[in-house]
């Protein structure tokens, strides 16, 4: 150690020669008695934590094994607890177990419990069933014919150009000359504020564009007039 | 009482104790001192002595004397300084350097002059990188020899004499220019 101690200042004087001739000591100050208690005060802490660790951290040796037989102990020793506690003489806990009212002999053998009358089953005949057959087949053309009744824009549309193609030109011809019984009928066509001025526009139209109107598919609206 | 007999005496249960106390007793003041430049305050000081003698009272049944006792407990001791120093950065609110925050500290001290070498020296070691500070502790006041500082700090004894020899350069110029 001495020998060290002569190495490092030698080696020091060798690298910072100005270094070597400054007092090492520490002029840093410590509590009184700082190390005469310290020892003390540092087996408190691990007693300390020990004990603190053995709390939180340990079971009795054999706790799991014996738990299941404690529980039951208490259990028991919870069902007798009330007796136990009344400290009741011998003689009284005697008669607990002696029965003192009679019942009538075999009353428990034939006792039973009342029975609740079944419920109604009705059969269903044959003449009911043909009777709701009848029914559903009524309600049945019932719901088709109104369904038949209603006439989408569709139907009606590939019915009356289907119809339209069929007819000659001089049918339509005839049609168009001869009155017409719903026209006629209709008030509509006849005294409306239009028939007058619709007229007056068919006078000034052409042979030729009446042919052509009438050679028209009336339902491709792509063309204009 | 020798270390080997004080490890004896540990491993029975009914001396454990005794043996622990007695191991405190004789390395107690070292082990201070060595924490006490590190983080120059006393009650930090005690604060780490206490945790890294609790971690020797924890660890001495592994113990395998691979190296001697006393290196063992210094290099606990080591570990725990410089733990300490990078919590204590890390809590801190103030973005102070360490060698900036320690010479504060040094300043702060009872008793402290600026104008005594002592205390020059003091400051000048606070302002040494970490590693440059702990070999230079340990060197010059704690007359560690590079074979021990070596073990202890896991760095080969070439690698320790050049930081020897930076650390008392750089101590040496800031005494001459302070």
């Amino acid at each position: 150690m001495e020998r060290e101690k002569v190495h490092i200042e030698s080696e020091l004087q060798e690298i910072a020669p100005k270094l070597a001739h400054v007092s090492g000591n520490s002029h840093w100050q410590v509590p009184a008695h700082y190390f005469e208690q310290f020892p003390e005060r540092l087996m408190w802490k691990i007693q300390g934590k020990k004990a603190q660790e053995a709390q939180s951290a340990s079971v009795p040796q054999g706790y799991f094994e014996g738990l299941p037989n404690r529980i039951l102990e208490r259990i028991r020793s919870e069902a007798n607890k009330d007796i136990a506690q009344e400290e009741l003489p011998q003689w009284l806990l005697d008669l607990r177990t002696k029965p003192t009212y009679r019942v009538p002999a075999d009353y428990f053998g034939k006792a039973r419990m009342p029975m609740r009358s079944q419920a109604k089953v009705v059969a269903l005949s044959a003449r009911r069933v043909w009777g709701y057959v009848a029914a559903a087949v009524v309600t049945g053309l019932l719901v088709w014919g109104g369904w038949m009744q209603l006439d989408t824009p569709e139907q009606m549309n590939m019915d009356i150009a289907s119809e339209v193609k069929q007819i000659s030109d001089d049918g339509l011809e005839e049609y168009l000359w001869e009155p017409n019984e719903y026209l006629v009928s209709s008030k509509l066509m006849l005294d409306g504020p239009g028939v007058s001025q619709f007229d007056a526009s068919v006078a000034l139209l052409t042979d030729d564009e009446l042919e052509y109107y009438l050679d028209k598919d009336p339902y491709n609206t792509s063309e204009s007039f | 009482m020798e270390d080997a007999e004080l490890l004896n005496l540990f491993k029975d249960p009914a001396s454990r104790e005794k043996a622990f106390t007695e191991l405190v007793k004789k390395y107690q003041e070292r082990l201070y001192w060595h924490i006490r430049r590190l983080v120059v305050v006393h009650d930090d000081a005690d604060d780490v002595l206490q945790n890294t003698l609790l971690k020797v009272w924890h660890g001495l049944d592994q113990f395998k004397g691979q190296s001697q006792l006393f290196t063992w407990m210094y290099r606990i001791a080591t570990n725990e300084s410089l733990s300490f120093l990078e919590q204590k950065k890390r809590k801190s609110t103030e973005a102070l350097d360490d060698s900036e925050e320690l010479s504060n500290l040094v300043r702060a001290s009872e008793g402290f002059n600026a104008n005594k070498l002592e205390w020059k020296l003091q400051l000048a070691i606070q302002h040494l990188p970490e590693k440059q500070r702990v070999v230079f502790n340990l060197r010059y006041y704690d007359e560690m020899p590079y074979e021990a500082m070596s073990q202890l700090l896991e760095t080969s004894e070439g690698a320790l004499k050049a930081s020897y020899h930076h650390a008392a350069k750089k101590i040496e110029d800031f005494i001459l220019n302070h």
